[in-house]
């Protein structure tokens, strides 16, 4: 597969896994990419529980800064890069 | 005859004689409850910014994040939050004009997480073992002291997730030893119960400072303060103080936050380089007390005059 295909496929994983993970953690089936995780209602706990989640999946925790002040999207979009 | 606003925030003579009898006095809003969540979701916002902190993020115990001490010295609504008049008016009319800010804390409660055992603190040697503020000597021996926390409800703060206990009029006297040695064992954390109440004090145990091993606290003299978000309450930290489990659903939690006041002959941190305490470590080089009111005419301590993002701590006066 080439390269970009894969990153691409990686990206759409992690935003996936990020918004059910998300859903699950603040028992809200509500939750969209495009929603901040605060703003959610998350904190510091949930945000450790929930970094627990993608380092066990993808070997990388999320960058507390860009999940804190960006969307669920990117903070996924952060973390793929880095797991790439 | 024209009557005269009050322009300051000092207790009133009867505010005081009840803080004398009670050691504690609140609760007391400081901000809406509107304006407390905004600020609190720009803070926390902040917090991960670790660039300009002045202690390392590597000092991390287990459940306590004492590299997050002393965020007002690079947070700018935790700076003006510490020089907030209607905090430290009230401060200084206790403790004299000259008032130092020489430690904040967070102190965060997540669902499932313990109560706070009770416990007082004079010296704050409590887990570092060194004596943390040395007031003056009086006849020959450092004088009785501790210090006044203004502790900040940044979220609503209740039974079901963990608020104070406090028991009224037990600040003059030490029913602990602050210099006993008090072992850490980060697996005690959420894992003991005393007296039926799952507690402990961040991987210690304070009962181990007790001064009588026998003695139980009377926790029938305990009461709940249940706090507002915005709302504070001021107390010496030698008060017999706890907190209760948290038993709340998963979404809520409770967030204080404590601002600590010393007058100016109050020697911080003496030859201390690194506080190690809950199973981490701070070295204090970039350290630096607030004057928030008043001079320093005894020039014990280092200053902080600016925080590290340049706010400017202005004293207030009287």
């Amino acid at each position: 597969m080439p390269e970009a295909v894969e990153e691409s496929t990686l990206k759409e994983s992690v935003q996936r896994a990020t918004v059910e993970w998300v859903a699950e953690l603040l028992e809200d089936p509500e939750v969209g990419a495009e929603d901040n995780f605060l703003d959610l209602g998350g904190h510091s706990m949930l945000a450790l529980q929930l970094g627990n989640l993608a380092k066990e999946r993808f070997g990388q925790d999320y960058d507390l800064r860009v999940l804190f002040e960006g969307t669920l999207a990117d903070a996924a979009a952060d973390l793929a890069a880095r797991a790439a | 005859m024209a009557t005269t606003e009050r322009t300051d925030h000092r207790l009133s003579a009867q505010e005081l004689e009840q803080f004398e009898r009670d050691g504690f006095i609140g609760p007391i809003k400081i901000y809406e409850p509107e304006e407390m969540e905004e600020r609190w979701n720009t803070i926390r916002r902040q917090l991960p910014d670790r660039s300009l902190a002045i202690y390392p993020d590597d000092a991390l115990g287990a459940v306590t994040n004492i590299s997050n001490y002393d965020r007002h010295l690079d947070v700018d609504l935790l700076s003006e939050h510490i020089m907030k008049a209607e905090i430290v008016d009230r401060v200084a009319s206790i403790l004299g004009p000259d008032v130092l800010c020489w430690r904040t804390e967070f102190f965060p409660k997540y669902p499932g997480d313990e109560g706070t055992d009770w416990h007082q603190a004079a010296t704050f040697a409590n887990a570092s073992k060194k004596p943390q503020i040395l007031w003056p000597s009086r006849d020959g021996q450092p004088a009785f002291g501790g210090t006044i926390t203004v502790w900040t409800a940044f979220t609503d703060s209740t039974r079901e997730n963990g608020c104070l206990q406090l028991m009224p009029g037990t600040h003059r006297q030490m029913n602990y030893d602050e210099s006993k040695p008090m072992e850490y064992d980060p697996e005690a954390i959420n894992a003991r119960e005393k007296e039926g109440v799952k507690r402990g004090f961040f991987g210690y145990d304070y009962r181990q400072l007790q001064k009588d091993p026998n003695w139980q606290p009377d926790e029938s003299q305990a009461f709940p303060l249940v706090m507002k978000r915005g709302e504070c309450v001021i107390f010496w930290s030698t008060l017999m103080h706890a907190s209760l489990p948290h038993t709340g659903s998963k979404k809520d939690y409770r967030m204080g936050f404590a601002a600590r006041y010393v007058p100016t002959q109050v020697r911080i941190y003496p030859d201390t380089d690194t506080v190690a305490e809950y199973g981490g470590g701070i070295p204090l080089d970039n350290y630096g007390a607030v004057l928030v009111s008043g001079k320093d005419e005894y020039g014990h301590n280092r200053i902080a005059k600016t925080s590290r993002r340049g706010f400017t701590f202005e004293p207030r006066g009287f």
